[in-house]
């Protein structure tokens, strides 16, 4: 006798089993594939162990093990809920004496056994061929466990998305489409917010957003990093949860839907007007990123703002409608753009006070200050986040934030290559305020700048070497940025001690105006620290207490490029040299073109040279090229003058 | 049996059914006539319980159908294409219905086997349309279905097939008292069964009838006067036509046989004829008075 209970029926399962289980076979054989066939040809031939890593069952093709937890649960959700989208089906299975909601659970029910039974089964069989293969030591028994959970509920937790998105929409083609919108959007809304804002917001730090874990946000693409990084715990618990609300959320619209939104776009007539609004701002977003970053131009980011909008609604429209014949009905259209337009304004006169606010100077517990986030951020890895606590210099920094303010029209509109200034802001009740501007290159911002980076406590952040116990170094290194094979180590403690205290004065006396110009270092010095780590900095020419230490212990010489290692120094006006020749490679050619011209001035004497070696830099566009020729002319070096600083002797011979 | 009080349904932004009363009594073989979008299968996929009605109500045995199981487990609804899941036969197909509809009698599928030519073990979507309907109507009376709903049931089944049809459902019909509701845009093809019949114009029910009082109400008569009455003759008597062809009157009359001979007779006729009425003709007429032309139901 066929069982009665409403719950549960046989033949329920065994009709999705035959015209659904392919999906899950078609799962089981590609983690086969990936998985204990690639463990067998990799452990049974001993060559494989040494080009790849195995740190986890997530190693053995990664990529497809990866793509399968991505592509199967959606195929799934799709081809078991085709019923609810395909007219003659859904008549037919909802003319049955089932209620939705049993019909639901048998349905999802199936999809939950094809995605949990073929990990299992593999699970099982990554177990046995761990002790067959002796492979303990590249995976552990937890590790296989870890895998199994996470190649459990991942791809559950797809699988649930692209059920709820079927639930909504009426055409299998969009459940897929959509699904996997869905799983990118909440990375997609904050990039394209953050770009977005970096036009109206003067002062929005859009790389602080993007370097905040931005992409761990989209489950796609929190994913893909499974290999070298597994599921954090609060992450299952929220995939978990997300299960629990996807399932009760999707099967509460199963009740509600109408059997004959069967093939219409959207099941729910609410849902269109969202639909149809939120692709025509997200497009209308993305479109002003794309040329707001590519022309940087207001001109075009409006041009990218109306065209995005344009297609981002009648593209939603056609959709909706099945038909591209949807230009009729514009209207709803002219209310969007303008409730845009007028938020846009309103971001003009700077709405939510975002672009004028400062913290009060008293509630500022630290501060960073830098030229870009990424400084913040990666000196925040290694834990130490280079903070200014000093009451003196905050407000010297708020006073220059302050000033960047009041300057908007100033900063505002720079090009792509201007500076950039990065505030992060630590507030005593533990909040954050973060502000990042564009300045030119040519700003009049040196006198707020100055006192802040010329400060001690500024100083030592940015120099390690200042902060460092100096009784820690083992040796210290130095190797000539010139063509040239120079360098000379100090091992010696004494000299250690010595030479560090004739860097830090140097380092301590150092100016702003130097410490922007680094366009020019002799040699790169490295210190060797007692527990293996290594501190690099530069030596430059303004090194002067270093220098001299150097050349009273007789290390000068070794130590970076001097007038005895030049065979040749060409001065010339740049007019009168083929600009591309200076980025050729050919060295000849050069030569040869500095040799040919007349106003050209060959420097001999040594300590000529020498004066012309400390005073220039590495190339920018300055009146005059010099050319190094090293060894012979095997290599040279196209330098310019440091600025206002090219020795008299030159200046009178091109005056001449 | 059957009841739907003021039903109404948007269906894709048209009111496909609006206001529909529609009374149907156990054991009766109602035929739903319209035209083509008239509303007729909307209107059987609420009364199956597939669609939801907006406005109103819609009872079997005083009860709503909607997402009502037990009452589902009564009623089969035979959409106008024939759906079975892929790659089934109509034995795993009887399986199926058998594990879903208690009262499926596996006796009875059996038996059927001698009445519908088709081979149980072949997959259901390599038949031709004609064949997979057969199919659908052998599982519909296995299940034994307290009430049958059927739309445009007869499309595409050859003469032969479509009378054993008609003989299995009468009988059943009148062993155990199965209430059938089928929709057609054709009259002739459900005269000879129907009951009851209703049409459906876009989305309402312009008339409900039963078919025998139809048949005996209305009547055609050829009759020819020795002395012309006055003008007003035809006035005193229900009458829906007439014409003159010479010296003979054509009218088609609707009352009781009775009433009619003895009006007509007291005008002494030298003749008169009382004729037999399709029931296409009765619509016709009938839908005239109402004002509708609805030829296109009937042919």
């Amino acid at each position: 006798m066929p069982s009665k209970t409403s719950w549960f029926n046989k033949e329920i399962c065994m009709q999705i089993f035959r015209n659904m289980g392919w999906v899950g076979i078609v799962y089981f054989l590609g983690l086969v594939f990936a998985l204990p066939l690639k463990m067998l040809m990799m452990h049974t031939n001993d060559e494989y162990i040494y080009y790849q890593e195995i740190k986890n069952p997530f190693s053995y093709l990664f990529e497809i093990q990866y793509g399968l937890m991505l592509i199967i649960p959606v195929l799934l959700a799709i081809f078991l809920f085709l019923y609810v989208h395909l007219k003659d089906s859904a008549d037919f299975l909802h003319s049955l004496p089932i209620s939705r909601k049993v019909l639901f659970n048998h349905y999802v029910g199936m999809g939950v056994a094809f995605l949990t039974i073929p990990v299992l089964v593999i699970s099982c069989t990554v177990f046995i061929l761990r002790s067959v293969l002796d492979v303990g030591m590249f995976i552990s028994i937890e590790e296989i466990l870890i895998w199994t959970g996470i190649t459990w509920l991942f791809p559950l937790f797809i699988f649930f998305c692209a059920v709820f998105v079927g639930m909504i929409t009426g055409m299998a083609i969009l459940q897929g489409v959509l699904t996997y919108l869905l799983l990118l959007f909440p990375t997609g809304i904050l990039v394209l917010a953050a770009f977005n804002f970096k036009y109206f917001l003067h002062g929005f730090s859009y790389e602080y957003y993007l370097t905040s874990k931005v992409e761990t946000y989209s489950p796609i693409l929190y994913g893909a990093s499974f290999e070298n990084r597994a599921m954090s715990v609060p992450a299952a618990l929220l995939f978990s949860g997300l299960i629990v609300v996807l399932y009760f959320a999707s099967l509460w619209l199963y009740k509600k839907r109408h059997i004959e939104a069967a093939s219409s776009a959207m099941a729910f007539r609410a849902i269109k007007p969202i639909f149809i609004y939120g692709v025509a701002l997200c497009v209308m977003l993305f479109c002003g990123m794309y040329f707001g970053e590519t022309q940087n131009s207001t001109g075009w980011l409006i041009f990218g703002y109306i065209a995005g909008s344009l297609l981002g609604y009648f593209g939603a429209k056609m959709i909706i409608e099945k038909t591209w014949r949807v230009f009729g009905e514009y209207k709803r259209y002219l209310y969007f753009a303008g409730s845009v337009g007028l938020v846009l304004v309103l971001f003009q006169f700077d709405f939510t006070g975002f672009e004028k606010k400062t913290p009060e100077f008293s509630e500022i517990k630290q501060v960073y200050i830098g030229n870009s986030v990424y400084g913040y951020a990666n000196s925040d890895e290694l834990g130490q986040a280079k903070y200014l606590k000093k009451r003196e210099n905050i407000q010297n920094v708020l006073a220059l934030h302050k000033t960047l303010i009041n300057e908007e029209g100033k900063t505002r509109k720079g090009n792509r290559y201007d500076d950039n200034l990065f505030f992060f802001y630590e507030l005593e009740n533990g909040k954050r305020l973060v502000r990042q501007y564009s300045v030119p290159k040519n700003h009049s911002l040196t006198h707020l700048l100055k006192p802040v980076y010329e400060s001690t406590e500024y100083k030592e952040l940015i120099y390690p070497i200042l902060s460092l116990d100096e009784t820690k170094i083992d040796k210290i290194a130095i190797s000539s940025n010139a063509p040239v094979n120079k360098g000379t180590s100090i091992t010696e403690q004494k000299q250690i001690l010595d030479s560090i205290a004739a860097l830090r004065e140097d380092l301590r006396a150092e100016t702003y105006e130097e410490m922007m110009d680094k366009s020019r270092a002799y040699s790169s010095i490295e210190l060797l620290l007692n527990n293996d780590k290594r501190l690099y900095m530069e030596w430059m020419p303004d090194y002067e207490n270093f220098e001299r230490w150097l050349k009273q212990n007789n290390m000068l010489e070794n130590s970076r490029v001097t007038a005895d290692d030049l065979y040749q120094v060409w001065i010339a006006p740049r007019k009168d040299i083929d600009q591309n020749l200076l980025h050729a490679y050919s060295n000849d050619e050069l030569i040869k073109e500095f040799k040919s011209k007349e106003s050209v001035l060959k420097v001999e004497d040594k300590q000529e040279i020498e004066m012309v070696l400390e005073n220039s830099k590495w190339p920018s566009d300055g009146e005059y090229v010099i050319l190094f020729v090293y060894e012979k002319g095997n290599s040279v070096e196209v330098m310019d003058f440091i600025h206002n600083k090219m020795p008299d002797f030159i200046m009178d011979y091109f005056e001449k | 049996m059957i009841e739907c009080k003021e039903a109404y349904k948007k269906y894709e932004g048209n009111e496909a059914v609006q206001s529909v009363d529609l009374l149907v009594k156990q054991g009766s073989i109602y035929g739903l006539l319209g035209s083509n979008g008239a509303g007729k299968t909307t209107l059987l996929k609420i009364v199956a319980g597939i669609l939801k009605q907006d406005k109103g109500d819609v009872l079997i045995d005083g009860t709503p159908v909607f997402e009502n199981v037990d009452m589902k487990k009564k009623i089969i609804f035979l959409p106008d294409t024939p759906y079975f899941f892929s790659q089934y036969t109509l034995r795993t197909m009887a399986n199926f219905y058998s594990s879903i509809y208690p009262d499926w009698n596996e006796d009875r599928f059996q038996n059927l086997q001698g009445i519908f030519e088709i081979e149980m073990d072949k997959k259901l979507h390599k038949f031709s349309k004609g064949m997979r309907r057969q199919a659908a109507f052998w599982l519909a009376f296995s299940a034994m279905p307290d009430v049958l709903i059927m739309d445009e049931p007869f499309d595409g089944l050859d003469p032969v097939i479509r009378k054993k049809i008609k003989n299995l459902m009468v009988q059943d019909v009148a062993e155990r008292e199965m209430t059938v509701l089928i929709s057609s845009h054709n009259l002739r093809e459900v005269e000879d069964i129907c009951d009851h019949v209703g049409i459906l114009h876009k989305g309402s029910v312009l008339l409900e009838k039963d078919l025998d009082d139809l048949k005996s109400d209305v009547h055609k008569i050829q009759v020819a006067f020795k002395n012309e009455p006055r003008e007003e003759w035809h006035q005193e008597m229900k009458i829906l036509q007439y014409e003159r062809r010479g010296s003979v009157w054509l009218c088609v009359v609707r009352g009781k046989e009775l009433e009619v001979k003895s009006y007509f007779e007291k005008y002494n006729p030298v003749i008169f004829d009382m004729l037999p009425l399709t029931l296409e003709e009765i619509f016709i007429y009938e839908m005239g008075e109402v004002g509708y032309a609805i030829e296109n139901i009937l042919v």
